[in-house]
């Protein structure tokens, strides 16, 4: 029973991984291009996918708790790094395709496909003070330009100064050495303290034969 | 690989043993740590990251009993580290257990790294709460040390968060903070401008006209440059819009600030949810009339 038990949860899980696997592609694919509405349906059956993962998972965990070996352990162990990385994968696929939908409701796309046709028929005053505006535009781009570069410097020399504040910490890590050598100039006083324990048993011991010897003489 | 296993095993049965045995010369804690400790390398290299996990808190447990919390807090360090590949929630158990050993003993700087480890670990496992809370300790303890730089890209972080859990008021409160502080310093200075900015995408999610335009006087003592920036004048387009309940003047002024600088997704997540409200708003005044 037992044995079946864990080739039935083994073979279980191995399924599941499978059916995860094909199901992340699919979600992959989605996220890449134009979503149509079915993004929420393929969600709800990876979540519920990893939610029976996991429950395989603990049960495995159950089973290898109850005097399982270690190459069940080890099998165990897999199983849990790989449930991990999938539902990592997940978690980065949805932020991914969250961000694109957010940033597609909040600028009206398709809305600016159809102002952007409507400025192209404007008639031609209106488009030579909308192309003047256009690049006055290009030009506070490029402005921005310079001004990010300056500030990607910032960045380097604000870097530059966290490796300073790196070097602060790995002299306070050496610092922190310092209860290592409390902890062997502890174990050098507990040795010297049996040293002199063992001393004093040998001194007695010589006493007491001496005093032995003395008497049956 | 199953001989580094078998060879861990050995260890740990020898460090059981020691346990459990007398030990009237030197410490038996400190000798069955030492063994712990081999059998815990042997499971690294064997790459049983659960054995492994679970004999450096055995290790920690001999440390505590042998009253040397620097060293336990140290183990529990490892076994985090073990526990990060297969289990974030134990990880940050562990990390828990290391910055409160850390804290008895009086280091606090190592203390405030690992609590931002627990907060980032949250951060992943998208546990929003918790990552705020742990970041909040780290960053207070950064303060402790008197290392503002460190604590303040952490309170940048902390106020992020707050912000998508709807606690604008606190995040704009934090945001203010960490800009009247950096526009002292000649290198920061620069960066000022960008945390206004996210300070403002706070108040208008809270949709308070009168707010955001004390916010902005609020601003501009703060930093005098900042009425000439490109943000400013996002702000304002976008707080007059609010002003007047127009969604499509709301919109145009995203639009033109995007198509300059991309909007980063925290940006973009925060002023869907203030053009929603305002939409929402418009539409109950339309029902009205």
């Amino acid at each position: 029973m037992e044995a079946s038990s864990w080739d039935a949860l083994r073979k279980q899980a191995r399924r599941l991984e499978a059916q995860l696997d094909d199901q992340m592609i699919a979600y992959r694919k989605l996220v890449s291009m134009k979503s149509d509405g079915s993004e929420n349906d393929i969600e709800s059956d990876i979540e519920r996918s990893l939610k029976q993962l996991q429950q395989v998972n603990s049960q495995m965990q159950t089973w290898v708790s109850s005097g399982g070996s270690e190459v069940l352990s080890h099998t165990l162990t897999r199983h849990m790094e790989i449930l991990q990385d999938l539902t990592q994968e997940f978690y980065r696929l949805r932020s991914s395709l969250r961000v694109k939908q957010q940033h597609a409701s909040l600028l009206d796309l398709r809305d600016f496909d159809r102002a952007k046709f409507d400025v192209e028929s404007g008639d031609s005053a209106d488009q030579a003070l909308l192309r003047e505006q256009a690049a006055i535009s290009r030009s506070s781009g490029q402005m921005d330009n310079v001004i990010s570069h300056a500030q990607a410097t910032l960045g380097t020399l604000m870097s530059q100064r966290s490796t300073f504040g790196g070097i602060t910490t790995k002299i306070s890590n050496v610092s922190s050495r310092l209860p290592t050598i409390n902890h062997i100039l502890a174990s050098i006083r507990r040795k010297k303290s049996m040293d002199t324990i063992i001393l004093s048993l040998v001194a007695s011991v010589c006493a007491f034969l001496i005093l032995v010897y003395w008497l049956s003489k | 690989m199953g001989d580094h296993e078998a060879r861990g095993d050995d260890f740990e049965k020898k460090a059981e043993k020691k346990l459990s045995g007398w030990g009237i010369f030197g410490s038996k804690y400190e000798d069955a740590a030492d063994l712990f400790d081999k059998g815990a390398n042997s499971f690294k290299l064997a790459k049983n990251w659960s054995r492994a996990a679970q004999v450096y808190i055995k290790i920690a447990n001999c440390h505590l009993k042998g009253d040397s919390k620097h060293e336990a807090a140290s183990a529990y360090v490892e076994a985090a580290n073990c526990y990060k590949k297969f289990s974030p929630q134990e990880a940050a158990q562990a990390l828990n257990q290391a910055v409160d050993l850390f804290l008895e003993i009086g280091r606090l700087n190592m203390a405030a790294r690992y609590c931002k480890d627990i907060g980032e670990i949250y951060h992943q496992e998208q546990d929003l709460e918790k990552a705020s809370d742990y970041l909040e300790k780290s960053a207070d303890l950064f303060d402790s040390e008197g290392q503002s730089s460190q604590s303040n890209s952490i309170k940048q972080k902390v106020a992020e968060i707050a912000a998508q859990l709807e606690q604008y008021q606190k995040a704009n409160e934090i945001f203010e903070a960490i800009a009247r502080q950096q526009i002292n310093n000649n290198l920061l200075k620069y960066s000022v401008r960008g945390i206004l900015l996210n300070a403002g995408i706070c108040q208008l999610c809270r949709g308070d006209v009168v707010a955001i335009t004390n916010s902005m006087e609020r601003y501009q003592d703060i930093d005098p440059t900042f009425s000439g920036t490109r943000e400013y004048k996002l702000l304002s387009d976008l707080a007059a819009a609010m002003e007047e309940g127009d969604v499509a003047k709301f919109t145009d002024a995203i639009k033109e600030f995007d198509s300059m600088t991309r909007l980063d997704p925290w940006k973009t997540t925060l002023l869907l949810r203030a053009k929603n409200e305002l939409k929402k708003k418009e539409d109950d005044e339309d029902d009205l009339t």
